[in-house]
């Protein structure tokens, strides 16, 4: 494992930068610190794409669904070049996702290398839905015949965030290039490596110059300019709530579709007698899984039972144990979070008042341990 | 007039007013008829047995109708492209609008002790 993150660093330009029709750019002055929150050492610098590198990309974006060698091409071809993509998602997953746990603080080993299989499903999944896809027929009135079917709508924006970046951008990618689509995708700043491989991988698959294009930045500079490009005709995003209303009333003015994934909170209910320690095991890995960095991650527990009394400790060493268990199968100190503007994660509950709750285990920085790393916190 | 140049190609009435455009094959006709900022619908009056595949594909419209004045199913979608609108309505279209989609996910009993006696 230490190998697999030593080649992802040695790979790794001295600033990761956009890819404009295929080709590294971007000359702003503007760059951003790649923190592995693992020890936060800055292992590389982003160079931020400006409006101006934004438009660009769309641009070029928007001609190339014009020419239509991919909008309008052979559905069988557009099928083909995904399920090539998939293949080669697959070959280079581990790197890939070697490339993501840096920056993420998520396990190379249970979290990324699943993020990374998950986004080559995802293209096979829409090449086969493509060539299935039926035309709808209504012949309800005679001499008249209607039919519809899907078609592509035109250059389209993705943006996505820290947690699951590889799954998320694999998603977006796959089903807007399977309907024709341009894309103008921008991953997170503080977690772009492993989006930036995909995409260098699409263009190894085929896909022709100009339909993918990548900008890095941060979401009020480079995003904002991307959701406000005129261009961009639908935008996908997964992130917050506050950035995800800023792109709703950015795209509104141009009458652009949205799609928001913009996670949760996740309640679990336990109803069952000694269902708390009977299941603890399950709940501790649903709230601590992927480093805690999931929308769907449990982050409440209800249970009927008044007091906390015989279960406590219970949960208290499962949590401990999950989390020594998650750090040594990492070969090291990985289980990492980074502070985010949104305080999101189990392991910093500092921001979010106690109200009384009684704290089972964790909440404090680790001792012994590097960055951003703090132990576990459960409250009750 | 040639092309979308002029304002009177390009502005929105509310009145009987039409415009007459020349050019030159289907290939330009689609060209401006998508020059254009919104593309609620679009007309062909040319009379084919087929269908050219410009109309079908290259046309940025919501309802392309070909040989026939406005014929609505309601089955199915009706609404525009770019400033004419955003989604659809009609059929399944209008269903999907004024519905959320939720996933019921369960684990069934009989999944469970397959499990177990795979895990045994």
């Amino acid at each position: 494992l230490q190998q697999i993150r030593e080649q992802a660093l040695k790979k790794l330009p001295p600033r990761a930068r956009g890819l404009l029709d295929g080709a590294p750019f971007g000359d702003g002055d503007h760059t951003l610190a790649l923190i592995d929150p693992d020890g936060a050492e800055e292992v590389g610098r982003l160079q931020e794409n400006t409006a101006d590198e934004v438009a660009r990309a769309v641009e070029s974006a928007a001609r190339a669904f014009r020419v239509g060698t991919w909008s309008g091409g052979r559905i069988s071809e557009r099928a083909a070049t995904l399920r090539r993509a998939a293949e080669l998602i697959r070959r280079d997953g581990d790197e890939i996702a070697a490339l993501d746990s840096l920056t993420t603080g998520l396990l190379w080993h249970g979290s990324t290398r699943r993020h990374a299989a998950a986004a080559a499903d995802w293209f096979d999944y829409f090449a086969d839905s493509i060539e299935c896809e039926p035309e709808t027929r209504f012949d309800d009135r005679p001499g008249i015949a209607t039919r519809s079917y899907r078609e592509p709508g035109g250059g389209r924006g993705a943006l996505h965030a820290l947690e699951h970046p590889l799954m998320a951008a694999g998603l977006k990618l796959s089903a807007a290039l399977a309907m024709g689509n341009s894309v103008v995708v921008k991953p997170s700043e503080l977690s772009p490596l492993g989006t930036g491989r995909l995409v260098e991988l699409l263009h190894e698959a085929g896909l022709p110059v100009g339909v993918v294009q990548l900008v890095n930045g941060r979401g009020i500079t480079t995003g904002a300019a991307l959701a406000a490009h005129p261009d961009v005709g639908c935008i996908s995003f997964t992130g917050g709530p506050q950035a995800g209303a800023a792109i709703a009333a950015a795209a509104s003015a141009r009458f652009a579709k949205v799609t928001m994934e913009l996670g949760g909170k996740v309640r679990e209910h336990r109803a069952r007698r000694r269902s708390l320690r009977g299941r603890a095991g399950g709940s501790v890995v649903r709230a601590f899984g992927n480093s805690g960095q999931a929308c769907l991650a449990d982050r409440a527990s209800w249970s009927r039972r008044r007091s906390p009394s015989g279960s406590s400790p219970i949960w208290s060493a499962r949590t401990e144990r999950f989390g020594s268990a998650t750090l040594r199968s990492a070969g090291g100190a990985r289980a990492a979070k980074l502070p985010r503007a949104d305080g999101a994660g189990p392991f910093l509950l500092s921001r979010s008042p106690l109200g009384g709750a009684e704290i089972l285990c964790g909440g404090k920085r680790a001792a012994g341990l590097q960055g951003f790393q703090s132990s576990r916190r459960l409250r009750w | 007039v040639k092309g979308n140049r002029l304002r009177v190609c390009r502005k929105r009435f509310s009145g009987p007013l039409v415009t007459v455009q020349v050019v030159a094959d289907a290939e330009e006709a689609v060209a401006v008829a998508n020059d254009t900022s919104s593309g609620l619908a679009a007309m062909s009056g040319v009379r084919t047995r087929r269908v050219p595949s410009q109309w079908r594909r290259g046309l940025r419209a919501g309802t392309v109708l070909v040989t026939t004045g406005m014929v609505r199913e309601r089955g199915a979608p009706f609404g525009g492209f770019g400033a004419s609108g955003v989604d659809r309505e009609g059929g399944r279209w209008s269903l999907d609008f004024y519905s959320e989609a939720k996933a019921i996910v369960t684990r069934s009993l009989a999944g469970a002790s397959i499990r177990k006696e795979q895990a045994a």
